[in-house]
């Protein structure tokens, strides 16, 4: 298996100090464009200026929607009955008044994908006894969206 | 130290599948010791477990800091789940640290989640981490650049492809073993948990976004000045981040695996694009439309671009003036101690958001940026709060 420590810095390579010093040689050149672009030609410099306004203005209103959106999702995701959900997906019966649509849909799930003895007993974990006890449903499919 | 124990305890969720371990330093002295120790034996009762574990003092190959802290204690509770025979794919580990207060509802929320994700292992869970905990108390421009940090977590927890580990998240221990813990190696352990568990798992690594905040303090100390300086202290380490930029070049580029180039090339592209975006784009933003103007003072289009800038940046205002808005009501309780003005100034201090995105955005990136290009690597400096003094780390274990 292949190392995923952090090389210690008298390891560090050549290579490897070049995508250190990537960033912040990006930053010190995009930062000093709006001037050294003016010394050349003030057009440039403004078109340079405009396109990167303009690309953060569209970019402004998406993170404003997303935030909307988070705050929205928190509150709800804050109130939700989450012991009972549980109990739900412990059980597998969706039993919860007024739970969100996506509960159902994650238990059809859950039990779809829910390993058994037979299935794949490679991949099986027995239930202990312990209060540890609930078990995760496992498969290699690609995660959807939960919510 | 305490108000964090207290508040896992109160959670809906029941304290009898919590297994709560109090990670400390050797480095802290008696005292923090006696801290854990006394927390241990008034709390330890309440929970399936309570460990208090020392992270022994000095240890090599590792930087000062809070992944080594939190790795130690990971071991140990290892060997602990060997000994009880408990799976740890049925434990999920949350990392608090000693100013966190989960929301009462993080717990079952959490839980949900991990049992309901088709691939649990190789996934981890993102609550949003709040600041605002003693936001009454903080100055003005640590409130801002506080309530910016909280939204700008609720904005990330909405875009799940985006999504990386940041501050207080959860990992199980299967994954964690697999990892090796965290690394111990750099002051940023949090966001790099994730390149180290992407790279381990060859790209099968996923985040979820848990909605459910984990309430941390603002910057605080008691002095003003001092104040300031840890703020900036607190994003530059978060900015240090752009180490990983080499890292994963390192492990994506040069070593062999089997993630598929697409993946990695737009990966490393949000890596690199997000931490260039941190530095630059507040000072251009703010500032890049008058060289044009002073250098060339003829120039027409040089005269018309302060003015189209700052016509942008009116209608911007307008999604400044949404965040404000929700940040108002995302505040907790004003203390009793205030009196209602303080209403007033906490909407007025949103004057110091352009200054505040200068220095603590702009500014810190540039500078962490700056010294990894230079080499001088960053330890660790623990961003002093005010609710606690104490140098200790909670990882709180959690079922």
């Amino acid at each position: 298996m292949r190392s995923i420590e952090i090389p210690q810095p008298a390891d560090r390579d050549f290579k490897y100090r070049l995508f250190e010093i990537l960033p912040g040689a990006l930053t010190w050149i995009i930062l000093s464009l709006p001037i050294t672009l003016s010394i050349i030609s003030a057009k440039l410099a403004t078109y340079f200026v405009i396109a990167y306004l303009l690309l953060w203005f569209a970019r402004a209103i998406g993170i404003d929607i997303r935030a909307l959106q988070g705050w929205r999702n928190m509150n709800t995701h804050k109130n939700l009955p989450w012991k009972k959900l549980n109990q739900d997906l412990e059980n597998l019966i969706a039993k919860t008044l007024n739970a969100p649509r996506w509960h159902a849909r994650n238990l059809r799930r859950v039990e779809k994908n829910i390993p058994t003895p037979g299935s794949n007993p490679a991949r099986f974990t027995t239930p202990s006894s312990s209060p540890f006890g609930m078990n995760p449903a496992m498969s290699w499919n690609p995660p959807s969206n939960l919510f | 130290m305490e108000p964090t124990v207290q508040s896992v305890l109160d959670s809906s969720y029941d304290p009898k599948k919590i297994i709560l371990v109090l990670a400390y330093e050797q480095r802290g002295g008696p005292e923090v010791e006696a801290t854990a120790k006394g927390l241990v034996k008034k709390y330890g009762k309440n929970f399936y477990h309570t460990q208090a574990v020392m992270h022994p003092w000095p240890m090599t190959g590792e930087v000062i800091g809070k992944g080594g802290n939190i790795t130690y204690a990971g071991r140990w509770l290892k060997t602990y789940l060997e000994e009880e025979k408990i799976d740890p794919l049925h434990v999920l580990v949350t990392t608090l640290d000693s100013d966190n207060r989960p929301d009462k509802q993080y717990l079952g929320a959490l839980t949900y989640t991990y049992c309901s994700t088709e691939d649990p292992k190789h996934s981890s869970y993102q609550p949003i981490p709040m600041f605002l905990n003693n936001i009454w108390d903080a100055p003005a421009p640590m409130r801002v650049v506080a309530t910016g940090n909280s939204f700008w977590n609720v904005i990330l927890s909405m875009r799940q492809h985006m999504l990386r580990n940041f501050s207080s998240h959860a990992q199980p221990m299967a994954a964690l073993i697999d990892t090796d813990f965290w690394s111990v190696r750099t002051i940023v352990e949090d966001g790099h948990q994730f390149w180290r568990s992407w790279f381990r798992f060859d790209g099968i690594y996923e985040v979820y976004p848990i909605f459910v905040p984990i309430y941390q303090d603002a910057v605080l100390t008691d002095n003003y000045k001092k104040t300031l300086k840890m703020q900036f202290i607190q994003v530059r380490r978060w900015a240090w981040g752009a180490s990983d930029i080499a890292y994963f070049a390192n492990q994506g580029f040069f070593k062999m695996n089997n993630i598929p180039l697409h993946k990695k090339i737009s990966k490393f592209g949000r890596l690199l694009e997000g931490h260039i975006s941190w530095s630059t784009a507040p000072l251009i933003l703010l500032l890049a439309a008058f060289p044009p103007l002073f250098l060339h003072p003829q120039s027409f289009v040089g005269n018309e671009l302060p003015q189209f800038a700052s016509a942008l940046q009116r209608v911007a205002m307008v999604g400044i003036l949404i965040s404000l808005f929700l940040s108002m009501r995302a505040l907790p309780p004003k203390p009793e101690r205030y009196k209602r003005r303080r209403n007033f100034w906490m909407v007025i201090q949103w004057v110091y958001l352009p200054i505040t995105s200068i220095a603590y955005g702009s500014f810190a990136a540039i500078y962490s940026q700056t010294r990894l290009m230079f080499g001088w690597y960053l330890g660790w400096i623990i961003t002093e709060k005010a609710t606690k003094s104490e140098r200790v780390d909670v990882g709180s274990l959690l079922k």
